[in-house]
Parts: structure tokens; C-alpha cells; sequence
């Protein structure tokens, strides 16, 4: 597992500091506008969305065929990528928390509840995007690989929305939303490791 | 040329079938002795990349068995696949990479992986060590994906076109390293190539794919030694023994025959010319003939 978290780490180096920049000024200007806690919800997704692209470039370099013939094994290969992906997005989860408190701080708005809501996206966006994202992004094609992810967020967002109405209370719906969107990864995790081995490489 | 070691083989195709719309790769079955190097050729679409993508794992095979040292590929546990080398022809490796980056990640995969051997052979094969592999030619891929292949404990390579389109300097420099790769009598190759002129100088054994089946499995000093081209008019054409052709063509003013052995052949038809046929001519004879 080493070996491929240091491969990918190797094919984003280049890119992780174009997409924090990019995070900067999107979450900067945001932050402005509403508050800087849109800087825990926009880092976690940006960092996974990063972890996703490699999924692309392996099949563009012919990696996920040699992937394949390694000694882990297609399943731990594919497991690769739920692990990257995670750890991405926690990093982009505390990257986020550190931008948030600082921004707060020089913008002197400290808003509890919406730091609160803003955390619980922050952890369940990429988790409920990634359970969708990465089994379609070994799947699929690029292009529609996009289309899955682009869907994958809104629907995300309806799911805290009907969370919210169903449970009247906003903390504990996205409590609720993180348990259900860390269960979800875990099966997606489960599955592709067990399904998509299976399935022939072209 | 190596010497052939019928035993154990280092792989075993039994039966080997796989279904595509339009396409079946059927029942294809030979060995590749340890210490040899088997040739896989066929026209486009016979099913040479197909049966090494099933070979390697890529692909899940509707029929048959497949086994390395004995070992059916259902059982294959890490350390076996370790003793798997591809080379495949869409190169594998990330081009973000360096080789020198390659190595360090293929040390972290390959439990048997020996830096100091693929530092020799960059060195040797002439690859840069921090040089992108985006910018490497065709042939700089080749030859990493060998030195990646050689320097762990694989124990099998399995090579799809490793040489097409490459110069006779690399491609020689990849043929003298299958050479010694094979030289201990406990390493194998099963190589597929167009290239039949570069496996005329190496391979021990020629498998050869025709419409998703095995034609012949036959020792390469048996077809360069015995089978031969015969080439005559209608009225010898018809008096052949048919039982002495394996195919004939018709060309514009005469009759090409390819007959099993070459010597017989111009012995018992006098007015015949009789010659050598190399590997390419066979392939012709059996795709663009006609057979008894």
C-alpha cells in the first residue's frame, strides 16, 4: 500500500498546490461574502477531487492494467484509492479547520453553529461524493465520470436538507449525515474492492 | 539461442478460452518451459493480447487454466505474482514519474526488489534516472520497463510487442537482455511480436495464434530446419502428395507450398524449387493459403 500512496503522491505533487491555490481564492472571496468557514467545506472537496484525477491518470498510463499484476493485488490496489482519497480529505478537513479559525479571526466572525454545519459538510461532502465518485471513476470515463461527481454534490446537499426537515434540528441532522455518508464510503470501499477486481481491464 | 528445460514449465495454458462480441479466443493451450523464451505471433486480432492480458490477471478468462510453476492462477498469492513481469505495450508506468521515482515505488511494492541491480541497468540500458518518463521514446520505455521487470524476482516475463517500433540498436539491446534473462535455466519469457525476424533470433518455441486458435506450437529449429517453401507449376502443383503440404497459394505464375520437411520435399519433387521458410512465410501460407 506503501508503494502506491507514494506513486500517487508522486503523479499529484505537481497539482495539490495549483488546487490549494485555486481553494485559496475560491474559500478567500467566499469567506468574505459569508464567513470563513465555507473554508471546511471547500478544502476537504478539492483535495478529494485531487485523489480522483489519479484514478484518470492511471488508466491514461496504463497503470491500472499493471496494477493488475502487482503482488497486493487488484483489491488492495483499488483500496489504494479509498485510502488517498481519505486521507486527502482529512487533510483538506484540517487544512480547512486552520484556514477557518484564521480567517475567522482577521474577519472577526466567529459564527458557532455555522462553523458547526460548515465542519459536518466538510467531513460528508467528500465522503458521500467519494462513495459515488470513485467506483464511477474506475468504471467510467473521464467525462462521465465528472457528470457522477457533479451530481454527487447536490445530492449530498439535498440529503442534509431533507436531514434538517425530517430531524428539525440542525446539529444533530448533520451528525446524522456524517454517520450515514462514513457508512456509505465504507460499503463503496467494501464493494469495489470485491467487485471490481472482476471485471476485465481493456 | 537458450536451451529449452522441459520441467517444470514456468506457465501452463490448458484450454484457455475467453468470449467477446465477434470474437473468441478458443481453447488455446501450450507451456513455456523454464529456461526458454516462447514467441506468440499472429495477425492483428488473433488473440495474442488477449491471452497474455489473461495470462497476467487484466482479463478473467469464461474457460480454462492457467499456471505458473504449478500454480493455478485462482491460488496465486503475492510472492507468485511477484514472480510475474509484464511489459506491457501501453508502457504501465506513470510518465509523471522518474525511473529513479519508479524505483523507489516499485522497492515499496516488490518485496524482492534489488535497487542496486536496477541502478546497473539504467546505467547499462542507458536510462536517465531523473529524467521524466514523458519524455522518454518508445524504445527509453522498453527498456525501463525490462530493467523494472529484471530487477526484482520476477521469474516470468510477459512481453506484448516489447520491440515494435523500435530501432535494430534497441531492439537488439532488448534481445541480448532476454538472452541473459533466460540464461539461468529458471526464468521464462512469453513474448508476443510482429517483429518474427527478432524472434527468429530468440525464442526457442513459436506459438502461433490464427482466428483465437492455436495453429502450431512448434520448436523454432523445426520450422527453420524443416519446413520449406516449394514452389512449382499447375502440373506438379496437382501431382503433390497432399499429405506432404501443410498450405498452398496460388501466386500469379505459379504455386507456393509449404511443406513440413524441407528436405523430403526436395527430394522426392526434383523439379520443384525448395527453400527455406522463415516465420513470416509460414504466417502467410496458413492466413492467406489454403489447407489440406
Amino acid at each position: 500500500m506503501k508503494g502506491l500512496l507514494r506513486k500517487d503522491f508522486y503523479l499529484i505533487r505537481a497539482t495539490l498546490p495549483l488546487a490549494c491555490l485555486a481553494m485559496l481564492v475560491a474559500g478567500g472571496c467566499l469567506s468574505v461574502l459569508v464567513s470563513a468557514n465555507v473554508f471546511l467545506a471547500i478544502a476537504p472537496v478539492v483535495l478529494g477531487l485531487v485523489a480522483l484525477t489519479t484514478v484518470n491518470i492511471d488508466r491514461h498510463d496504463g497503470w491500472n492494467r499493471l496494477a493488475a499484476t502487482l503482488p497486493c493485488g487488484p483489491a488492495r490496489a483499488i483500496g489504494g484509492k479509498y485510502l488517498l482519497y481519505l486521507l486527502l480529505s482529512l487533510g483538506g478537513v484540517l487544512l480547512g479547520l486552520l484556514l477557518a479559525v484564521a480567517g475567522s479571526a482577521l474577519l472577526r466572525g466567529w459564527g458557532g453553529e455555522t462553523f458547526g454545519i460548515f465542519f459536518a459538510i466538510g467531513l460528508a461532502l467528500p465522503l458521500l461524493s467519494g462513495a459515488v465518485g470513485l467506483p464511477a471513476a474506475f468504471l467510467l470515463g473521464e467525462d462521465k465520470n465528472m457528470l457522477v461527481m457533479m451530481f454527487s454534490y447536490p445530492l449530498a446537499s439535498a440529503l442534509l436538507v431533507a436531514l434538517v426537515l425530517a430531524i428539525d434540528a440542525v446539529l444533530p441532522a448533520a451528525l446524522v449525515l456524517i454517520g450515514c455518508s462514513a457508512a456509505a464510503y465504507a460499503a463503496s470501499w467494501l464493494l469495489a474492492a470485491r467487485l471490481l477486481p472482476r471485471r476485465d481491464l481493456r | 539461442m537458450s536451451k529449452m528445460n522441459p520441467h517444470p514449465p514456468a506457465l501452463e495454458v490448458r484450454g484457455l478460452t475467453k468470449r467477446y462480441p465477434g470474437f473468441t479466443l478458443s481453447d488455446v493451450s501450450f507451456t513455456v518451459p523454464a529456461g526458454s523464451i516462447v514467441g506468440l505471433v499472429g495477425e492483428n486480432g488473433a488473440g495474442k493480447s488477449t491471452t497474455l492480458n489473461a495470462v497476467l490477471g487484466v482479463i478473467h478468462p469464461d474457460a480454462g487454466d492457467i499456471r505458473l510453476y504449478g500454480r493455478r492462477q485462482q491460488s496465486w498469492t503475492g510472492a507468485d505474482r511477484a514472480g510475474l513481469g509484464a511489459v506491457l505495450d501501453s508502457g504501465g508506468y506513470p510518465d509523471a514519474l522518474t525511473p529513479d521515482a519508479l524505483g523507489r515505488v516499485l522497492g515499496d511494492l516488490y518485496p524482492g526488489w534489488r535497487p542496486d541491480r536496477y541502478a546497473a541497468l539504467l546505467e547499462r540500458l542507458g536510462l536517465p534516472g531523473g529524467k521524466k518518463l514523458k519524455s522518454f521514446s518508445k524504445g527509453m520505455r522498453a527498456k525501463l520497463a525490462l530493467a523494472a521487470a529484471m530487477s526484482r524476482e520476477a521469474r516470468l516475463l510477459v512481453m506484448d510487442e516489447p520491440t515494435s517500433g523500435l530501432d535494430p540498436v534497441v531492439r537488439d539491446d532488448i534481445l541480448d537482455a532476454l538472452l541473459e534473462f533466460v540464461q539461468d535455466e529458471q526464468h521464462a519469457v512469453l513474448i508476443s511480436s510482429h517483429i518474427t525476424s527478432d524472434l527468429e533470433k530468440v525464442a526457442d518455441s513459436i506459438v502461433f495464434l490464427h482466428e483465437g486458435r492455436v495453429r502450431f506450437h512448434k520448436p523454432i529449429d523445426e520450422l527453420r530446419d524443416g519446413y520449406g517453401l516449394l514452389q512449382c507449376g499447375e502440373t506438379q502443383f496437382q501431382a503433390l502428395n497432399k499429405k506432404d503440404i501443410l498450405a498452398w497459394r496460388r501466386l500469379d505464375y505459379a504455386w507456393q507450398v509449404l511443406v513440413p520437411d524441407r528436405a523430403a520435399a526436395a527430394q522426392k519433387y526434383k523439379d520443384a524449387a525448395v527453400g527455406p521458410a522463415s516465420i513470416d512465410d509460414i504466417l502467410l501460407m496458413y492466413v492467406k493459403g489454403e489447407t489440406p
